[in-house]
């Protein structure tokens, strides 16, 4: 088979922690050893059954993400079973362990040597360190196990193993957090030299403890009153100009309104989601976002996401209960077809994420048509209020203001 | 046919203030008559539309018929006329009230007598209704029947002391009630043969017979192919059907005669044909006069409805319209405002009835609307002598043309517990009252008289009343007619463009609190935009108050990976639904709902 294949990204979910951080609203949870063991039995049937030859034929897998929860929670035994399951993939996929993105999150409160050389030796090439905050009394506020010395231990052990490819996330808009702990924070890590940071806004969601202690300040900001507890709007917002500023000094240019890497060191896996690539999810509540046809191997014509024109995509998730999922239950859940207006909206709103924009010729490729046909009233509007431009070679992006604003811009994107 | 002999007829109402559980007393007289078993008995039978039921209270007069054997042996039939029971409804009320010979009054053993209960008793020995009274709630811990009734024979001056202590709610002592009816109501009068003359109380629309009549018939009598003339209206028809309420359903007979209540109905297509407090007399045989106490209900409160998506205009007009059917008291023309598009000015007997209207229209009809600030009827008198009767704010004639301006005045009767006293008169002071009186019904309790203007009440009165008495205070009212008033329009400016639908008329030494108040309710209602949004508070050219909508400088959705997709496109979504429903005002999109915070202003 000499034709292409196409990019294929596989995530795979560990929902478990040692405990629960109090803004956390992702599929995770505490559980007994035993629950553990049985979770690792079950995955490796969902990657048997999912990642299977007919897969080969279509695709190239080019990234996987292992994601929680934590990954890291994980005891050695159960890593190394992981390891196993994760080789049992780069044979059947035939993936160049060295070219690939193999992602693993962490938390810095549970590596140590044992785990880490594990981690290396079944192919872990890029690390992804949670660490929020550099101030111990905001890490407390979150309901963080760790401290900010645990974090520069395990950064430190990391790099002596020789992980050259390490994401360290950070938030902004925490709990008692003022311009200046948020200032040291980012020049704290910034000085270590990860490849890459993530650096996010908390945002208060529903059904977390944060939400309870906080929904009420977060709704005193939005109404542009003093909170207490959260900074306030203003404090905010210089938070968040201060990201890009502090990170462009130490060398980190922003690719994603939230993402800043060192030249190269940009995740394929991140920029796949924002690019409407196609990946599998493994593990409870995983996601998938796949072309409908793939099953259809006997199919020539069979359509791709990226140069066919595909009419019919669908996004799935696994079931999101553990005890379904204990008992094999690999079923697709919460399926949504997308159709070709659904897939253009999402080019446009995850594709605007990226700094350097959309591109007009790959819209014209997927979509087979021209992209000011369909989106000439809202790319002219929020030109004039200076929010996008037209770049160079057929690039349409986000002006500075525009990425400020995004979520305005992106609504716009949508049909109805 | 069986002759129904007229002694052996009891005609009566229940009265009582608002939750001393007239309602479930109702319910417990049609169980206990056998008309339906406790099974089919869905909780309070009177109370039909389930807009009713919700709230506990009685927006129709209902009526049934039941048939309860006494002591006596004898079988009597009891007509079971269900009153409204609020002050909105006042007229339906006195209406229902003279179609019957008695009525119950039911008096909370533990609350004793409030407002209503006077004003509904007074109401029923205004009409010659023979009166006894029932305690009701004995079952409750903080009951003291014995103080109560003492207080009724004090303050209304009724015997109470045999009066049945009973618990609707448990079934207690309903016996009791059910041969006290028998003993102290009347039963009625009337002559068979004299022409016929008989009440209208209440009507309802039915798609395959048109209006029924609901009526009582005080002489004469009435059957199929009567030929008959509603005296009020003029308007004349050929009977078609007569007979009797059944539970939830009309039960035909062949004749209505003096002293009975029943429906009448004649292919009758409008409802503003048979209006309630009209009497029916036979064409060829008219009685003399007609009965005493009619007059036509005028609409008190106005406010413009619009539907939200413009293109639902014509279904607003059409459930307005099947809603009028119904409900003669509504009253509907269609206005267009700037900012609103196309609607109707809307007339209601109070703020209640406006709210049920729209509830109504909003779930048996399914449209989403946008309500303005309900106003008053103001009457303006031009320099050059004119008179327009007011509606709608932006009528206002230029001030330069205006002479002077009246506004409707009620009298109002609050009752409270003497601890609440000041800060009730507070609450009358501050909302412009007139202090007529005050007496002690007891001890600790009172009777305060105030004169009030009916814009002031209109709002949230009745919540500030029960707030700041914590529940004990209860209120009732009636109309008194105009007087002369300083009033002045005050208009919003959003983005230094006038909002049509925003202005109202208010009392002008309220002017700057009440524009002050509203523009920082806005501030909170309109989401920022990416520039900067004035709201202004103005009276003519000059602006009173002021606030900004600062501008939005960040607005980012955090993170966005692969499970998370599906939640961002959501957001996204939910977001751009609710703009949907934002109406365009020049640059700025105004949340529907910025349009009613004017009704709340007094919430914080």
């Amino acid at each position: 088979m000499t034709e292409k294949r196409h990019p294929l990204g596989i995530y795979i979910h560990i929902p478990f922690c040692i405990k629960k951080c109090a803004y956390c609203d992702f599929l995770s949870m505490q559980a007994d050893k035993q629950v553990i063991d049985k979770y690792i039995v079950s995955l490796e049937k969902d990657i048997d059954k999912t990642v299977t030859a007919d897969l080969l034929n279509q695709y190239e897998v080019n990234t996987v993400f292992i994601g929680g929860g934590t990954p890291s929670s994980l005891s050695e035994k159960q890593l190394q079973r992981l390891g196993y399951a994760l080789q049992s993939i780069f044979q059947k996929m035939k993936v160049d362990r060295h070219g690939a993105e193999i992602t693993m999150e962490c938390n810095p409160g549970t590596l140590n040597n044992d785990k880490v050389k594990i981690m290396k030796e079944y192919g872990i090439n890029r690390i992804s360190l949670g660490l929020q905050s550099a101030d111990n009394r905001e890490l407390e506020l979150l309901g963080r196990i760790h401290k900010y010395s645990d974090f520069v231990y395990c950064y430190e052990l990391l790099r002596r193993h020789g992980f050259d490819n390490i994401n360290v996330d950070v938030m902004s808009a925490l709990p008692m957090q003022t311009i200046e702990t948020y200032e040291k924070t980012l020049i704290s890590v910034a000085q270590l030299n990860p490849e890459h940071i993530s650096a996010y806004s908390l945002i208060v969601e529903e059904d977390t403890p944060f939400f309870e202690r906080y929904s009420q300040d977060d709704m005193l900001r939005s109404s542009g009153k003093p909170p207490f507890f959260l900074p306030d709007e203003e404090s905010e917002r210089i938070m968040y100009e201060q990201t890009e500023e502090i990170l462009n000094r130490y060398g980190y240019h922003r690719y994603e309104i939230s993402n800043y890497a060192k030249k190269g060191y940009e995740s394929v896996h991140n920029i796949g989601y924002w690019r409407g690539r196609e990946y599998i999810g493994i593990g409870l509540g995983a996601s998938s976002y796949i072309c409908r046809h793939i099953v259809d191997v006997d199919n020539n014509n069979s359509c791709s996401i990226d140069s066919g024109r595909c009419t019919t995509v669908r996004r799935f998730n696994r079931t999101r209960d553990l005890n379904k999922y204990l008992t094999n239950d690999f079923g697709e859940y919460e399926t949504e077809n997308l159709d070709i207006n659904m897939q253009m909206e999402e080019f446009m709103f995850l594709g605007l994420r990226m700094i350097e924009g959309v591109s007009i010729n790959e819209f014209a490729d997927r979509f087979g048509t021209d992209i000011y046909k369909i989106y000439s009233e809202p790319i002219a509007r929020f030109e004039r209020l200076g929010l996008l431009e037209s770049a160079s070679e057929g690039i349409i992006r986000l002006t500075k203001k525009g990425i400020d604003v995004s979520n305005y811009v992106f609504e716009g994107f949508l049909f109805s | 046919m069986i002759e129904i002999n007229q002694k052996q007829i009891r005609n009566f109402c229940i009265i009582a203030h608002i939750d001393h559980g007239k309602s479930t007393l109702a319910d417990r007289i049609i169980e206990k008559t056998g008309l339906l078993t406790s099974r089919e008995m869905q909780s309070q039978v009177l109370d039909n539309m389930d807009l009713e039921r919700e709230r506990g209270i009685t927006i129709k007069a209902q009526t049934v018929r039941i048939v309860y054997k006494a002591k006596d042996g004898q079988e009597y039939i009891f007509n079971l006329i269900d009153t409204p029971g609020h002050v909105d409804f006042n007229y339906e009320v006195s209406r229902s009230l003279a179609a019957c010979d008695g009525a119950i009054l039911v008096v909370d053993a533990a609350q004793g007598i409030e407002a209503q209960t006077l004003a509904n008793v007074y109401l029923a020995l205004d009409h010659d209704l023979d009166v006894f009274p029932v305690i009701n709630k004995i079952d409750l811990p903080s009951a003291q029947p014995q103080r109560v009734i003492d207080e009724i024979e004090d303050v209304i001056g009724i015997e109470a002391q045999d009066a049945p202590q009973i618990s609707a709610k448990n079934g207690i002592n309903i016996e009791e009630v059910l041969e006290q009816i028998v003993e102290k109501i009347p039963a009625p009068n009337g002559d068979r043969n004299a022409p016929l003359k008989a009440l209208i109380f209440d009507s309802v629309y039915d798609a395959y017979k048109g209006v029924i009549i609901f009526c009582r018939i005080k002489e004469g009598h009435v059957k199929k192919g009567t030929a008959i003339k509603l005296m009020a209206t003029k308007a004349e028809f050929e009977v078609v059907e007569v007979g009797y309420f059944g539970a939830g359903q009309f039960l035909p007979c062949d004749e209505l005669s003096a002293g009975m209540v029943g429906y009448i109905t004649a292919s009758i297509k409008n409802v503003a044909d048979t209006r309630v407090g009209d009497t029916v007399t036979e064409r060829d045989n008219p009685c003399a006069e007609p009965l005493p106490g009619y007059k036509k209900v005028n609409p008190m409160v106005y406010c413009g409805l619009y539907p939200a998506d413009g293109a639902k205009y014509q279904d607003l007009r059409e459930a307005l319209e099947k809603l009028q059917l119904n409900d003669a008291a509504l009253q509907f023309e269609p206005e267009t405002s700037i900012a609103l598009g196309f609607g109707f000015r809307c007339g209601f007997l109070g703020l209640l009835h406006l709210e049920i209207i729209q509830e109504r229209l909003e779930r048996e009809y399914n449209l989403d609307l946008v309500t303005t600030a309900p106003g008053v009827v103001y009457r303006v008198y031009k320099t050059n002598g004119d008179m327009i009767e007011l509606t709608n704010p932006s009528n206002l004639p230029d001030p330069s043309e205006i002479d002077y301006m009246e506004e409707p005045m009620v009298s109002a009767e609050i009752m409270v517990t003497s601890e609440y006293i000041g800060s009730i008169m507070d609450l009358c002071q501050e909302r412009r009252g007139i202090y007529i009186s005050m007496e002690y019904m007891e001890e600790t309790r009172a009777l305060i008289k105030y004169d009030l203007p009916l814009n002031e009440i209109i709002y949230d009165f009745f919540d500030a009343l029960k707030s700041r008495s914590r529940g004990y205070a209860s209120f009732d009212y009636e109309m008194k007619g105009y007087e002369r008033s300083e009033l002045v329009k005050l208009d919003i400016l959003i983005n230094k463009e006038e909002v049509d639908a925003l202005s109202f008329i208010v009392f002008s030494d309220s002017a700057y609190d009440r524009g002050r108040k509203m523009c920082e309710k806005l501030k909170n209602e309109i989401p920022r935009h990416l520039f900067e949004i004035p709201i202004q508070a103005a009276i003519g050219s000059k602006v009173i108050a002021r606030e900004t909508v600062k501008a939005m400088r960040k607005d980012v959705l955090a993170k966005c990976y692969g499970g998370d997709i599906t939640r961002k496109r959501k957001l996204l979504e939910k977001q751009k639904e609710g703009k949907k429903r934002m109406r365009q005002i020049g640059s700025v999109e105004i949340p529907q709902k910025a349009f009613m915070s004017v009704l709340k202003l007094d919430d914080e």
